[in-house]
């Protein structure tokens, strides 16, 4: 196949994010049929994750592809767009979770601060291999550590919340925090930009 | 003022990235943050760290039917362009509009109308601000009204003439169909069957940005909250 076939053929999975990011404000549908393909499975398993509920899961990941669609709030400055995808279904995940109490969730895309642009905001993430990475590096933490992470990453849940809902003292839950979080950064560093 | 260490720096930051600072810790932060200019770089490192945790989900995959609602979702319908922003030019007129009705309300139920006015004006200067012109049908043949809607609050001021003020334990609920499904928006009240608005706060899922509103409408139904749209339609808007 010649490579102009292939950048043509937007349904390819090796076609880059950033042609399918391209494709999708000349609306041309075929875009967003690739990163469905590519992307949808990530988004409705996160919903399905936080919400618990397959039609929510359905509504959000809807609503996320929709949003991809319709608007340009993806910048490519500030990361890949399989993060920014992960964090907009999070955002409006535990939003649909809290029905509609705004959680003062620190949203990287919303901030103002200028972070340094990572390298190489297009990479093509490759779902396998990361989702491998991340496996064995949770499993390398001990579990009160991860499940402090994973409560606040997937409940929404602050600190305080947690030391409440689990009946610890919340020095204890700050401590495993940190440690989690850090331990985890430095084992997943050449994923973070 | 005591000079921090790294581990209590460092403490405020995993505070932050999870979401758990006292305001004095904030206000500590804040601080810190103009003398250590790194520290928001770390606190960005670690929250890209806590990011990566569903890649390690097992992935289910979402039901076949889901891709083809997405496409279907966007395939181009007619080619009458969607006007879902006013100019403000017209929404002005159309504040002046209102206004006037207002003004021809006697003083009995003056204070709530103002009330009403107000949070009109308030919608209107916001820049997430839609407006909608709906028709009466069926038994409000002759009933007119306008739909203001604040995406920011989730509020909506529902503003209506000639419609009758509804019989005792029913009511007037709006309803949106907002990227293809049916919303319930909220209960208003009538005061006046000549004309009358109420303001209405709306559950925030409804709408998000992007989001198309195709259609509203106005249903007589019970006080009691209706699941879904009863089949007499009094008002609606159509996109």
């Amino acid at each position: 196949m010649l490579d102009s076939d292939i950048l043509n053929d937007l349904t390819n999975p090796s076609q880059p994010d950033r042609e399918l990011l391209q494709a999708l404000k000349d609306k041309k549908t075929d875009a967003l049929s690739g990163l469905y393909d590519r992307y949808g499975n990530l988004v409705y398993t996160l919903a399905l994750k936080i919400l618990n509920n397959s039609q929510d899961a359905e509504d959000i990941t809807q609503e996320v592809f929709l949003g991809l669609w319709r608007s340009n709030t993806y910048n490519p400055a500030r990361g890949s767009l399989s993060s920014y995808l992960t964090i907009v279904t999070r955002s409006r995940s535990l939003d649909k979770l809290r029905r509609g109490t705004r959680l003062k969730f620190i949203e990287r895309w919303s901030q103002n601060i200028h972070i340094q642009a990572p390298q190489n905001p297009f990479e093509q993430v490759d779902l396998k291999e990361r989702s491998e990475q991340v496996q064995q590096a949770l499993a390398q933490l001990p579990e009160n550590q991860r499940q402090i992470l994973e409560m606040a990453y997937y409940e929404g849940l602050s600190q305080s919340e947690i030391g409440k809902k689990l009946d610890i003292p919340l020095g204890t839950v700050k401590t495993w925090g940190r440690q989690g979080l850090l331990k985890l950064r430095k084992m997943l560093q050449d994923l973070i930009k | 003022m005591c000079a921090s260490t790294p581990q209590y720096r460092e403490e405020l930051i995993v505070g932050y990235v999870l979401g758990d600072l006292s305001p004095e810790e904030t206000e500590e932060l804040n601080r810190l943050l103009a003398e250590y200019p790194d520290l928001m770089r770390e606190a960005d490192k670690l929250q890209q760290t806590l990011e990566l945790l569903p890649y390690a989900l097992p992935q289910v995959a979402a039901p076949q039917y889901l891709r083809s609602t997405i496409l279907d979702a966007i395939a181009p319908t007619s080619s009458k362009p969607q006007q879902r922003f006013l100019s403000w030019g017209k929404v002005l007129a159309t504040a002046a509009v209102i206004s006037a009705i207002v003004l021809s309300i006697d003083n009995y139920r003056l204070r709530h109308e103002l009330t009403a006015f107000r949070d009109t004006i308030a919608v209107l200067q916001h820049p997430e601000t839609h407006l909608f012109s709906v028709k009466g049908q069926n038994k409000a043949a002759n009933a007119t009204g306008s739909v203001l809607m604040n995406l920011d609050d989730s509020t909506a001021v529902v503003a209506v003439q000639n419609l009758p003020i509804p019989p005792q334990g029913q009511a007037y609920w709006l309803w949106a169909i907002v990227d293809g499904k049916t919303q319930r928006c909220g209960q208003f009240n009538i005061l006046s069957s000549a004309s009358s608005f109420d303001k209405i706060s709306m559950p925030s899922e409804i709408y998000q940005e992007g989001s198309e509103v195709s259609k509203l409408f106005i249903t007589l139904e019970s006080t009691q909250p209706p699941m879904s749209p009863g089949s007499i339609v009094m008002l609606s808007y159509s996109s």
